[in-house]
């Protein structure tokens, strides 16, 4: 593979191109049914990717990334539901929203480090949660449903909801591979691997985490925004449930923390287990979190991490050294 | 009169809230490892009390300490087989590991026991009252202060006076060097984690003494335990008490206030003095 570095971004500009085109002319093919899993499929590769985005490259863990799905599709349900517009039109919005609340808190969540702020981010997304279910402007516990849509042909709905569920499953992939190359992407990796050491080469440390943090909370909040579009109805317990962490982080552990290709390994295996367990409940949670359990202890690095190892391919070229195998990891904080 | 007497209660809450903490505080202040499947276990010590409880003699409460053993041996093997495997300056595959545990734990739980609500009955414990003055007050909530207490200043005092407790507290200032005295520092891990657990499966009866469970209130417990830890201030051992206390009053007085908000105030002072003084209550004292 290392003949084709000179070349790789070109390969890689060219894969995004031939992406891009594969997704405009899918609809064409697919029937409206499959449509919705796929955007079922690429919403949650997005929910993933955002996590992954977090916790592998800007080195700030969060176990409360459901706050951000449900902010985002909540943000869209009522800014469309109250002014009347086109959710289509106004899904940045949910973006904007989500971003701004991640920026908002913090201040304070990053008082805290490691599995303190990740479990404070769930204590804020617990807050938010069981305020909008007491709240019957907001649709309390039974939840919105989108009005906009009502109206709408389905087949346009269904057409233009997987162009946007497309476009989040690109930006997953090369987004974030334009982004862990660039100059914010080197920050973000320096920070992560060594607080210390970026700071004394002029990097402000507390900024880019910020950055990072924003950016990929606010693209969750994106994704929340387009699969609950997809549902038409949105409802606290299930936009802000725990369990969403919990298939993120399934898939960004089984694929490999830190980089692009793991997660779309791991998105294909959860959906596989879905499909086989499906109607088992609980077992298929458990069979989730054993699965975790077992990748942490044999190959911290995911499958993608095994391939890499073994067999040496790197499709991308863009991984640098994850949190998990870099030998000098920050250091730990003393008190 | 109905106000001190919330207050108070809430006081009572505190100190076994204080003690859902203390596992996890202690967990962390000894190895910096945070076990977030701490909340489960502790409804699994809750479910091995239902389980025990016919068999337990003399009374009921007395159910604390098979299960106490029993957590303090799943702890070290929890910490031999498992964490000990992937300790490292990186925090990450620590936490996911326990994060993963939690689920496999949360859901076989669900799947063995069904998710109907529980309680571990204590007979006419329960509903005894005395009036205190003026003030009626249940035996069962003095009586699980009172304990809660005694563990901490047991816990306190072994730390501090006897030969395992020095070692802990060595592996704590740094694990490293212990070893160039020869000591093991991932034995010391084990113990330090079954007692962690013990602690914790203390906390998960007695919490299920005085209200109820489901295989799913391990998220709400591990979130008490976690802001009692933060509101104390990391790692400080009364500071934990006092962010106990901080979280009953508040619960008991936002239930009165607003029936249905459960867990809400409690989340919202935490995140307050969160803002307002981010080294914890113990912080903001010592400055």
């Amino acid at each position: 593979m290392k003949g084709l570095a000179p070349i790789r971004p070109t390969l890689v500009a060219a894969a995004a191109v031939l992406c891009t085109g594969l997704m405009i002319a899918t609809p064409w093919f697919v029937p409206e049914g499959n449509l919705r899993l796929m955007i079922e499929i690429f919403a949650v590769f997005a929910f993933a990717q955002g996590w992954n985005f977090l916790a592998g490259y800007v080195g700030i863990m969060s176990f409360g990334q459901q706050l951000f799905i449900g902010l985002g599709a909540y943000s869209l349900f009522l800014a469309s539901n109250w002014t009347g517009l086109n959710p289509f039109l106004i899904l940045p919005l949910s973006f904007v929203f989500s971003a701004a609340f991640a920026a908002a808190i913090t201040p304070f969540v990053f008082r805290l480090r490691d599995a303190y702020l990740a479990i404070s981010i769930w204590v804020i997304a617990e807050v938010v949660r069981l305020f909008i279910s007491q709240r019957d402007a907001l649709g309390s516990v039974s939840g919105l449903p989108l009005v906009a849509t009502r109206e709408m042909a389905r087949s346009v709905v269904a057409t233009s909801t997987f162009y946007y569920a497309g476009a989040l499953a690109i930006v997953s992939v090369f987004g974030l591979y334009y982004v862990s190359v660039s100059r914010l992407g080197l920050a973000l990796a320096a920070v992560r691997d060594n607080e210390g050491t970026a700071s004394a080469i002029g990097i402000n440390v507390w900024w880019t985490r910020f950055f990072g943090f924003v950016l990929g909370s606010g693209f969750t909040g994106l994704a929340g925004a387009v699969y609950y579009m997809s549902v038409f109805h949105v409802e606290p317990g299930g936009a802000f449930d725990p369990n969403w962490m919990v298939v993120m982080l399934f898939i960004v552990i089984i694929g490999g923390v830190g980089t692009i290709e793991g997660p779309i390994i791991g998105t294909a295996v959860y959906f596989l287990f879905r499909a086989w367990f499906a109607g088992t409940g609980n077992l298929y949670l458990m069979l989730l979190g054993a699965a975790a359990v077992l990748v942490m202890l044999i190959s911290p690095s995911g499958i993608w991490g095994i391939v890499k190892s073994r067999l040496g391919i790197d499709l991308l070229g863009a991984r640098r050294a994850s949190g998990l195998d870099a030998p000098t990891k920050k250091a730990r904080t003393a008190s | 009169m109905i106000w001190v007497e919330t207050i108070v209660n809430g006081l009572l809450l505190g100190g076994l809230y204080a003690l859902v903490g203390l596992g996890l505080g202690f967990a962390f202040g000894v190895m910096r490892i945070v076990n977030v499947a701490q909340g489960d276990f502790i409804v699994a010590a809750a479910f091995l009390g239902v389980f025990l409880l016919p068999w337990t003699p003399v009374h009921p409460l007395l159910v604390i300490v098979p299960v106490a053993i029993a957590a303090f041996g799943i702890g070290m093997l929890l910490q031999w087989l498992l964490i000990n495997r992937v300790l490292g300056q990186d925090q990450i595959p620590q936490i996911l590991l326990t994060f993963g545990l939690a689920i496999v734990l949360r859901n076989g739980m669900v799947e063995l026991f069904g998710a109907n609500t529980r309680s571990i009955d204590v007979g006419e414990l329960r509903f005894m009252g005395f009036d205190f003055l003026g003030l009626k007050l249940g035996v069962l909530p003095v009586l699980i202060l009172a304990i809660a207490l005694f563990l901490f200043a047991a816990l306190h005092l072994w730390l501090r006076r006897s030969n395992m407790g020095r070692l802990i507290r060595a592996t704590a200032d740094d694990h490293r060097i212990v070893q160039l005295s020869g000591v093991n520092f991932r034995s010391i891990y084990a113990v330090a984690m079954g007692l962690a657990m013990a602690l914790s499966a203390v906390a998960g009866i007695l919490l299920a003494m005085r209200g109820s469970f489901t295989p799913y209130s391990g998220a709400d417990r591990l979130l008490i335990a976690f802001e009692v830890v933060v509101i104390g201030g990391l790692g400080s051992f009364w500071g934990m008490f006092l962010g106990g206390m901080v979280l009953g009053v508040t619960q008991l007085v936002a239930l009165k206030l607003d029936p249905a908000s459960g867990l809400m105030y409690g989340h919202i002072v935490f995140i307050l003095i969160l803002i307002m003084s981010p080294n914890g209550l113990a912080g903001a004292f010592r400055r």
